[in-house]
């Protein structure tokens, strides 16, 4: 008996040492993006880049589908699970709060307005040529599918309070779509803006877009027409 | 006539022309390793490193960034200066400058880097060529290397889950990518191939580590379409484009040496040369080319070998016999500071070590480390080569041998052995049988040496050991004096005629024949070349449960791994005399045991594991010492062992280790004896 006390006494002593802490990154002065596995929507993704600025102001996105995965605000991102030992599950986690996005690609070529947006795109149907830093070392992502170029660019607007998100197609061989946004519900508002959700979180796409919004099965989709074979599209995420 | 002869080296002695006895040489004195100091904040765990044009020494790491540091060579004094130049990639284990361009492997990509606006860091991370990934750890990938070709070569290791599995495409696999980067397979059968390099004829060789169908690490030659051992890769090789033909179905898994199972599988390579496990080294992972601009004694057109596990380098001789690669592996310096990863050669002939242990135990207790080996000028007294004849070999050394010492048998050890090729991690030595020698010829000039075989075995490892052998100046010994010959094929020859004149003197020194005895057998008999017997008391490995224990065990203990060398309870505190039934399983991805000794022995204990030669895994690489007071057997991933034991009675700290080579300093624990 008592050394049953004993050994569940020292195995006791042994997890509460295990409990360690973080291994916190934090951005300084200059953006710091880190390559990882993320979980996101019970799936391990394996192609994926966090980006973590001075601002505070986090996203993660996938660069096989072209998906700007989920934001957060705050501390960056914790490294333990890569960089403690051997670091079996090789998984970045986001600290703070997260506001996941989608994890299916930005753009597709759909059949007609009402074609079913695709959850993902194949692994060789999406050739992801990397990232380009600008004099903020923020990064530009480049990639080729659906027939086009294209650049994704995500920087911090306003200081902190929104995300402006810049996606830009060359030599595309059909118009494309863009889905910048999908929920339960999203509601148009003034001067270009929708509420997504239960006011999780607002866009605002710029003047011009060709921008509507679309029932699904599953709630509704704001989709921007990318008609020309150089085309662009801004929106801001404010949340 | 002898009084005046006596009388005149009496007079020389004096004068101090003659010297009566020469220092036996070290590693330290003929190879000093200098020490590149690395600021405290960075964490240089090395995965590559290349030089760039202005002898700078770009660095890659496993957690993502690229440091260039100017002057490694601390010349005129100065500390080196280090820089950051990119960072956030995904665990880099391979960095080379080609074409006027950093290029990079990380975990799902070749990467290159670009520095557009000139400021000294990155702005462009470009994809050039990305790969699918399963999420498993175990998925590392390696490169880029340049092929004579200019194309670039990346090989992608086996994903882990409790054996080797391909579980994304082209794992198992070297790949190669033309210029405009458009995908080659090039061969597959690979599990942990950490290096790889070209020898002088541009040549891919790559470096395997001992795990699932590779009984021990090896340098094997890759030509396109070869099969290298491991299947796990094989259910890619009907896709598009592979040269590869076999399948897994074609790989039979009987536990045969491997030489005999290539005869009937043509595709299947064999390694050129082996590197034997744990008397040479665990995880070969590194090779550089003794190429022109290196300057590491008299060895150019060799290759050294880079061991992550014993923090050493060997060095290889490769010859061709009958068109296939074979040839002999020397120790050359022990004793770097961590695991070692990558080398290269500095612009003044020094070589640059690269070292990370962070995940896996190293002999150098350091977790990362950046080294400068140099060499002295010293001519060591080393065999430069050994080259197989058609009844035995000729050394060639660095300098005339003494005569008298080259023709005794008895300074001699020979042997020849083999590993099992099948789907179990890690292989025992088997069939190892004593050689002796026939006939001994000493060149003229002393610094060659035939000896002729009582046999040569075609597919074995060939084991000899020269500790008699004096060098004619000074009379010193090796500095290495064994070395182990993998002979993959025999050549054609005159074999020598046996004459008085090349009959040996003396007697060989005979180690037990080995072959076909199980462990529990060899009685007393002296481990094959191992200073350490291995243990032979079955009473420490008691496996049912004893009949004086009527009530059973009072404690009963699940003992189990962590990743990184770990036991998952490491104090456990228990009364003196309890009757204890444990169960060790390994959870791990590669060998251990539990070893239980006696107060403050635990390293000693381990210690002793190292020294236990090729004998060692068939002992489990448990020593025969009465440190020693229970243990279970060497278990490969997956398995447990169940033993029955009695705690002491004195009161005490009791250690308990994994004696597999290396693993006591990291994988212990205690058992706290209480009264």
């Amino acid at each position: 008996m008592m050394c049953c006390l004993a050994l569940l006494t020292s195995c006791a002593a042994y997890s509460m040492a295990q409990s360690v802490s973080p291994y916190v990154i934090n951005a300084a002065n200059k953006p710091y993006l880190l390559r990882s596995f993320l979980m996101f929507e019970g799936k391990k993704r394996t192609h994926v880049i966090s980006v973590g600025t001075p601002e505070k102001v986090n996203y993660a996105y996938d660069l096989k589908q072209g998906a700007l995965l989920e934001v957060w605000r705050g501390d960056f991102i914790d490294v333990r699970e890569m960089w403690e030992d051997r670091g079996e599950p090789q998984l970045a986690k986001p600290l703070g709060t997260v506001l996941p996005l989608s994890a299916a690609p930005a753009l597709a070529a759909l059949a007609d307005k009402d074609a079913v947006w695709p959850d993902s795109i194949a692994f060789d149907d999406l050739q992801n040529q990397g990232y380009v830093l600008d004099k903020s070392k923020m990064p530009t992502f480049l990639y080729a599918a659906n027939g086009a170029d294209v650049s994704d660019k995500i920087t911090v607007l306003n200081g902190g309070a929104a995300l402006s998100r810049t996606i830009s197609i060359n030599n595309s061989k059909q118009p494309l779509y863009c889905r910048v946004a999908v929920g339960q519900n999203i509601e148009a508002h003034k001067n270009n803006s929708y509420v997504v959700g239960d006011k999780a979180y607002t866009i605002k796409v710029a003047d011009g877009a060709k921008a509507f919004i679309r029932k699904t099965q599953n709630g509704k989709e704001l989709l921007v027409l990318l008609a020309n074979a150089t085309d662009s599209l801004t929106y801001s995420i404010t949340w | 006539m002898k009084k005046s002869t006596y009388l005149l080296s009496l007079l020389l002695l004096g004068t101090g022309l003659v010297t009566v006895k020469a220092q036996t040489q070290t590693e330290k004195q003929i190879y000093p390793i200098v020490t590149v100091p690395i600021p405290k904040e960075i964490a240089l765990e090395v995965g590559g490193m290349t030089f760039l044009p202005n002898d700078e020494l770009a660095v890659a790491t496993r957690k993502g960034e690229v440091w260039i540091i100017t002057n490694p060579y601390m010349k005129d004094g100065q500390q080196p200066k280090y820089r950051l130049f990119a960072h956030g990639m995904h665990e880099v284990l391979g960095l080379n400058y080609i074409k006027g361009d950093l290029y990079l492997t990380q975990r799902a990509e070749i990467t290159r880097l670009r520095d557009l606006d000139g400021d000294g860091e990155a702005d462009e991370y470009r994809t050039m060529y990305s790969w699918p990934l399963s999420g498993n750890y175990h998925e590392y990938a390696y490169g880029p290397m340049l092929d004579k070709d200019g194309n670039m070569v990346v090989t992608l290791n086996l994903g882990w889950i409790g054996y080797g599995a391909s579980l994304s495409k082209w794992h198992g696999w070297m790949l190669k990518f033309t210029p405009d980067f458009k995908l080659k397979p090039f061969a597959t059968g690979f599990r942990s191939p950490a290096a790889m390099a070209l020898n002088n004829d541009g040549e891919i060789f790559y470096a395997e580590n001992q795990g699932d169908w590779v009984g021990s690490g090896s340098i094997m030659h890759v030509a396109e379409g070869d099969f290298v051992g491991n299947p796990a890769g094989l259910i890619w090789s009907g896709e598009p484009g592979s040269p590869v033909k076999l399948r897994k179905q074609d790989i039979p898994d009987t536990g045969e040496p491997e030489f005999e199972v290539a005869k009937r599988v043509p595709g299947l390579k064999t390694p050129s040369v082996w590197i034997p496990h744990s008397i040479m080294g665990n995880s070969t992972s590194g090779i550089l080319n003794y190429t022109d601009n290196g300057n590491m004694g008299p060895f150019k057109g060799q290759l050294f070998v880079g061991d992550q596990a014993q923090s050493n380098i060997n060095r290889v001789f490769l010859e061709k016999v009958k068109g296939v690669y074979q040839g002999v592996v020397f120790p050359f310096r022990r004793g770097f500071s961590s695991g070692i990863l990558r080398m290269n050669w500095g612009s003044d002939g020094s070589m640059l070590v690269g070292m990370t242990s962070r995940g896996w135990s190293s002999t150098g207790k350091a977790e990362y480390g950046l080294q400068r080996l140099t060499w002295s000028g010293v001519m060591p007294f080393e065999v430069q080569t050994v080259k197989a004849q058609p009844d035995g070999f000729e050394l060639e050394f660095t300098m005339p041998v003494d005569e008298k010492t080259a023709r005794d048998a008895g300074a001699y050890q020979l042997s020849t052995f083999i590993y099992k090729y099948h789907h179990i991690y890690g292989s025992p030595v088997i069939n190892q049988s004593a050689r002796s020698i026939k006939a001994i010829v000493v060149s003229p000039d002393h610094k060659k040496v035939r000896l002729v075989l009582d046999s040569l075995k075609e597919g074995y490892i060939h084991e000899i050991k020269m500790e008699g052998l004096r060098s004619e100046n000074g009379k010193i010994p090796l500095l290495h004096d064994y070395g182990y010959y993998t002979m993959n094929r025999i050549p054609d020859g005159e074999k020598l005629v046996l004459t008085d004149a090349n009959k040996p003197t003396g007697n060989i020194q005979v180690a037990h024949h080995m072959e076909g005895m199980e462990h529990h057998q060899m009685g007393n008999m002296p481990a094959a070349g191992g200073a350490v017997k291995g243990n032979t008391d079955l009473g420490k490995h008691v496996i049912q449960q004893p009949e004086t224990w009527t009530k059973g065990p009072d404690k009963t203990i699940l003992l189990g791994t962590k990743p990184g060398l770990k036991f998952d309870l490491t104090n456990i505190t228990l009364k003196a005399g309890t009757k204890v039934k444990l169960t060790f399983k390994n959870v791990d991805d590669m060998l251990h045991n539990f070893v239980l000794t006696m107060p403050a022995s635990g390293n000693a204990v381990g210690e002793m594991a190292l020294k236990m030669g090729l004998d060692g895994e068939k002992y489990y690489f448990v020593p025969a010492t009465p440190k020693v007071l229970a243990y279970t057997v060497l278990l490969q991933p997956g398995q447990s062992d169940t033993i029955y034991f009695t705690v002491p009675n004195k009161p005490g700290i009791y250690p308990f280790i994994c004696t597999y080579p290396g693993h006591y300093m990291v994988m212990k624990g205690q058992i706290k004896v209480i009264k």
